[in-house]
């Protein structure tokens, strides 16, 4: 089942962030109006769909790299409960460009925010879920974690980075009643420690974790 | 991380984006064809683009990284969220051809994808993580790596010399645009032209056989 349930993820994948640029319309202006000014100042009004789908790609890419790192590097094999559970996951990744568009439509608006800090937040549960059901389920095999120098410290830092998602999200949705800024600052914390590799160890550094082994999957 | 899903990932980009070039494309009444014309230009333009960059993509990622990092996917999101951005600019470079905004926003496009081209093939080729093919086995010549290098730094080049010109005149900052796309898409042209030029034996002298 493996073969084909990892070329599945990624085409859809590969389909969700493709489908983000639809959201973002050319400017429709009347042809006795047109101008390049004209042409400047309604392309200046995309900017925030423009930021809105450069961070769902963002989220979309970090959660894919997850993704491949659970599936395509610790499960060696599939059953139908971990199949069940990837197809939740997809299911709810395949929402981002709804709430993305919901987010862009009212960019102030609480129920976008509420609804795209819901939807990291299953995201981010059906990651963790996957993870569980892949490190300790009998049914799937995992490999020689010895041999890939898979300690303590790096189970540590799984599960922080889940932890981080899934705190950041409800922060979100609690800053929104508050002051909105400040959501999107705590929706940005997950994606930031997705992409940028090292951070998070630096990060942890801080507060006296000792540094991750030099792990090979990733 | 797998090489392979990476792989699958953005050739899936790559195959929805120039999918979705066409949905772009109004259908025009039955007199009024020459209309469109203008978008037919950017959705074959847009399509050569595409197809270049995903050469460009297939030897970076597919021929000279043997593995993958979590930086390199990291850096490989970031450059297809710009490649998926396509279908925008060719939608607008279509409905106003004759504009130097639209022009100089296409032209900023591919410039970006360029230089983020170029930081990707830096990354690969320089990153201690990121491990390189043997040359000899893999059938890469130090002549290889120069044109490739020469075709991301005429896209660079180009793209930056279109965006100032399309404050003047759109029509030679597009034809300017089609340069390094014929030069693409005709296998052979760059490295002929390069070579006859004496633009290879100017810059690199040892690669001269």
């Amino acid at each position: 089942m493996k073969e084909r349930v990892d070329p599945l993820s990624d085409a859809i994948f590969s389909i969700v962030m493709t489908l983000l640029v639809l959201r973002i319309h050319v400017p429709h202006i009347d042809t006795d109006m047109v101008s390049n000014l004209a042409l400047f100042e309604d392309l200046l009004h995309l900017i925030p769909d423009f930021g809105i789908y450069f961070f769902s790609f963002g989220v979309l890419g970090s959660y894919w790299i997850s993704h491949n790192i659970i599936l395509g590097v610790f499960a060696k094999n599939m059953d139908r409960v971990l199949v069940m559970i990837n197809f939740g996951f997809l299911c709810i990744a395949s929402l981002v460009p709804f709430s993305a568009e919901l987010l862009s439509q009212n960019f102030s608006a609480r129920t976008g925010i509420i609804v795209y800090s819901l939807n990291i937040f299953l995201l981010t549960a059906f990651l963790a879920t996957l993870r569980l059901y892949t490190l300790y389920s009998k049914n799937i095999e995992n490999p020689d974690i010895i041999k890939l120098q898979y300690t303590q410290a790096d189970r540590l830092y799984a599960n922080t980075r889940l932890l981080i998602s899934l705190g950041s999200t409800v922060m979100a949705v609690i800053c929104s009643f508050v002051f909105t800024p400040l959501s999107f600052v705590f929706l940005t914390i997950p994606v930031v420690y997705g992409l940028i590799p090292g951070l998070l160890s630096k990060t942890l550094k801080i507060f006296g974790v000792k540094e991750r082994s030099n792990l090979k999957v990733h | 991380m797998t090489k392979n899903r990476l792989e699958f990932l953005s050739d899936g980009v790559f195959a929805i984006v120039m999918t979705l070039l066409v949905v772009e494309i109004t259908i025009p009444e039955l007199n009024e064809f020459s209309s469109i014309l203008p978008e037919m230009f950017s959705y074959f333009l847009s399509f050569a683009v595409l197809a270049n960059l995903w050469t460009i993509h297939n030897f970076l990622f597919s021929i000279m990284s043997q593995n993958t990092t979590r930086a390199l996917a990291s850096l490989n999101i970031l450059l297809l969220s710009f490649i998926s951005l396509i279908p925008f600019s060719t939608s607008l470079l279509g409905q106003y051809p004759s504009y130097g905004v639209s022009v100089a926003f296409y032209s900023i496009h591919i410039l970006i994808i360029s230089l983020l081209s170029l930081g990707v093939r830096e990354f690969i080729y320089y990153s201690p993580h990121v491990q390189n093919p043997d040359h000899e086995s893999a059938n890469i010549t130090s002549l290889d790596r120069f044109y490739g290098t020469s075709r991301i730094v005429l896209n660079v080049a180009v793209s930056i010399i279109a965006v100032i010109l399309s404050n003047f005149s759109t029509v030679y900052s597009i034809a300017l645009l089609l340069v390094p796309v014929i030069l693409g898409i005709i296998p052979g042209s760059l490295a002929w032209i390069l070579k006859n030029s004496g633009i290879q034996s100017l810059i690199r002298p040892d690669l001269q056989q």
